[in-house]
């Protein structure tokens, strides 16, 4: 197994970093998920910049020095590669309307009901995995087009 | 031109029809997106088998004979197809939306339908099905190239000789192993007049394709100048003529070819820029043959390649080599080198051919370890036998 999928929540209430951690529990012994926080997007995109291996950013959209919303529009700046989801009060439906629209992955409601949350979890990290996958693709076809042309002029003096 | 993007409306409401068609008129006269409909899932799932092309889906969710979450889970089983689902529900219907979301949908929009959002949600989820698909094509395409460097490959390895002299008098045995799908090294065994032999080892200077491309010219051209003329130098002399003639992409090919008659054991060489054979006598010792300069051929006309003549002993044992031998690299970035090619046969003398050859292959992959190879690494070995003729 590769190394735990890493999820940042971001939320300015305190009480979600326990409840997460608790709820989660078993993901977490079993290595599967690992969980981070940041009580808001300033916060959050800070530690995008600093931890390359964060693969999901799950976040609340009302919070104080930048919101949900706005961090969602900041996030493919910081890490491209980094899937999000946003957290949203029921029924909530402009400011889902919105998240989606802003390039969000999916949504989760508040309370949140944990089975949804995992299942979310799941698909978006199938979906980061095909990309990855794909765009890894990429990458070892440019290298071997790179076996078939033909190299820099040789450095004739180097075979006398 | 690209072709429409295909979207399939699936909808039990007669008047989705009409309004769809008229609020995405632009886009349907411009050619860029096309419509079809269906009434419920199951007409759905018949469109979608009968037309891969079909790049979304946009579904309500309510309908008769098969609901749009139905769909939505039947929607993997059709082969051949990648499409974007969009879920249409009822405002503020939070369960569907989660399940539906949950079962794959790309995006939802609620009724009653803001056509703003729909347009928004369907150019989102066609730029998204782009970026996939040429994710997906450069994979395609990995495959392809990886599957023609592979006969490319095989086609290079089966031109090289597999069999080889054994008889009373001397034993040839010779090995490459490329350092990618293809290599730019090779070695020869040619049956001469008189029952001389000629071997023949070379280095292209470049690798992969291209170089494998000059490595089967160059091999074909010394063939035929080995079988034509007498004398190594002479030999050389031809190739290199031949080779600088047409040698528009400025690779070079570096050669020690040799020519050894079993009847009298004198070993002629001739040597074009490449490494010195490692000479190992029958009473033990290595040393380096001595080597009269000599340029890699191709580089420019009108060169001499002097023939230099040696008498091989009973039991002694001549190693052809390339520097992907000699410059195989481990782990701290120290090469392999000459000495430890004469170490390898000073600790063992060779019996024969085929086994030292598999000792000096398996002393560099000792060597190297876990470090990846960057170059072909070639050898061929000559014994002649202890009895004599």
């Amino acid at each position: 197994m590769g190394r735990p999928y890493k999820i940042l929540m971001v939320d300015d209430e305190p009480d979600l970093e326990p409840l997460v951690l608790q709820r989660m529990r078993r993901k977490i012994q079993s290595g599967e998920y690992c969980f981070v926080f940041a009580s808001n997007g300033v916060d959050a995109l800070d530690m995008l910049q600093d931890d390359q291996d964060i693969d999901i950013v799950i976040s609340d959209i009302n919070m104080p020095h930048m919101n949900g919303l706005t961090l969602l529009e900041q996030i493919p700046r910081v890490d491209p590669s980094v899937r999000a989801v946003i957290l949203s009060a029921y029924g909530d439906m402009d400011n889902i309307r919105t998240a989606m629209r802003r390039g969000a992955f999916d949504f989760i409601t508040k309370p949140i009901d944990f089975e949804d949350l995992q299942e979310t979890i799941e698909r978006t990290r199938h979906h980061l995995d095909a990309w990855r996958e794909a765009l890894t693709s990429r990458d070892a076809l440019v290298t071997a087009q790179g076996a078939t042309d033909a190299g820099p002029a040789p450095d004739r003096e180097a075979a006398n | 031109m690209k072709r429409p993007y295909n979207i399939l409306v699936v909808d039990d409401e007669p008047d989705l029809q009409p309004l769809i068609t008229q609020r995405m008129r632009r886009r349907i006269r411009r050619g860029t997106h096309s419509f079809e409909f269906a009434q419920d899932g199951i007409e759905a799932l018949e469109k979608l088998n009968a037309n891969p092309d079909i790049d979304m889906v946009i579904t309500d969710i309510n309908m008769p004979r098969m609901d749009g979450l139905t769909l939505l889970d039947q929607i993997p089983n059709v082969s051949d197809i990648d499409v974007r689902c969009i879920v249409v529900s009822a405002y503020g219907d939070m369960q569907n939306i989660r399940t539906a979301m949950n079962r794959g949908a790309f995006d939802f929009v609620t009724k009653p339908l803001d056509f703003e959002d729909l347009q928004i949600t369907m150019e989102r989820a066609l730029h998204h099905l782009e970026e996939w698909r040429a994710a997906l094509s450069s994979r395609d395409a990995l495959v392809a190239l990886q599957n023609e460097l592979e006969v490319a490959s095989s086609t290079q390895q089966s031109i090289l000789p597999k069999t080889f002299p054994k008889s009373d008098e001397y034993q040839v045995f010779a090995n490459m192993e490329p350092a990618r799908n293809v290599g730019g090294d090779f070695y020869d065994v040619i049956r001469l007049e008189d029952g001389k032999v000629g071997l023949a080892i070379a280095d292209v200077s470049d690798k992969g394709v291209p170089a494998a491309l000059f490595m089967m010219s160059s091999r074909t051209l010394l063939k035929g100048a080995a079988i034509g003329l007498g004398n190594p130098g002479e030999a050389l002399r031809e190739v290199n003529e031949l080779l600088y003639e047409e040698n528009e992409t400025m690779m070079f090919v570096t050669v020690l070819y040799s020519i050894f008659d079993p009847a009298t054991g004198m070993f002629t060489y001739s040597n074009g820029g490449h490494d010195a054979p490692v000479l190992v006598r029958a009473g033990g010792g290595a040393e380096l043959l001595s080597l009269t300069g000599g340029v890699a051929l191709g580089v420019a006309p009108d060169i001499n390649f002097p023939s230099q003549t040696m008498q091989l002993e009973p039991g002694d044992t001549i190693v052809l080599y390339t520097d992907g031998v000699t410059e195989a690299m481990n782990g701290d970035g120290e090469q392999f080198g000459v000495d430890r090619i004469q170490q390898v046969f000073e600790a063992n003398p060779p019996t024969d051919s085929e086994q030292a050859t598999h000792a000096l292959f398996e002393a560099v992959r000792e060597f190297v370890g876990d470090t990846p190879q960057s170059d072909d690494i070639t050898c061929l070995v000559l014994r002649r036998a202890e009895d004599g003729a």
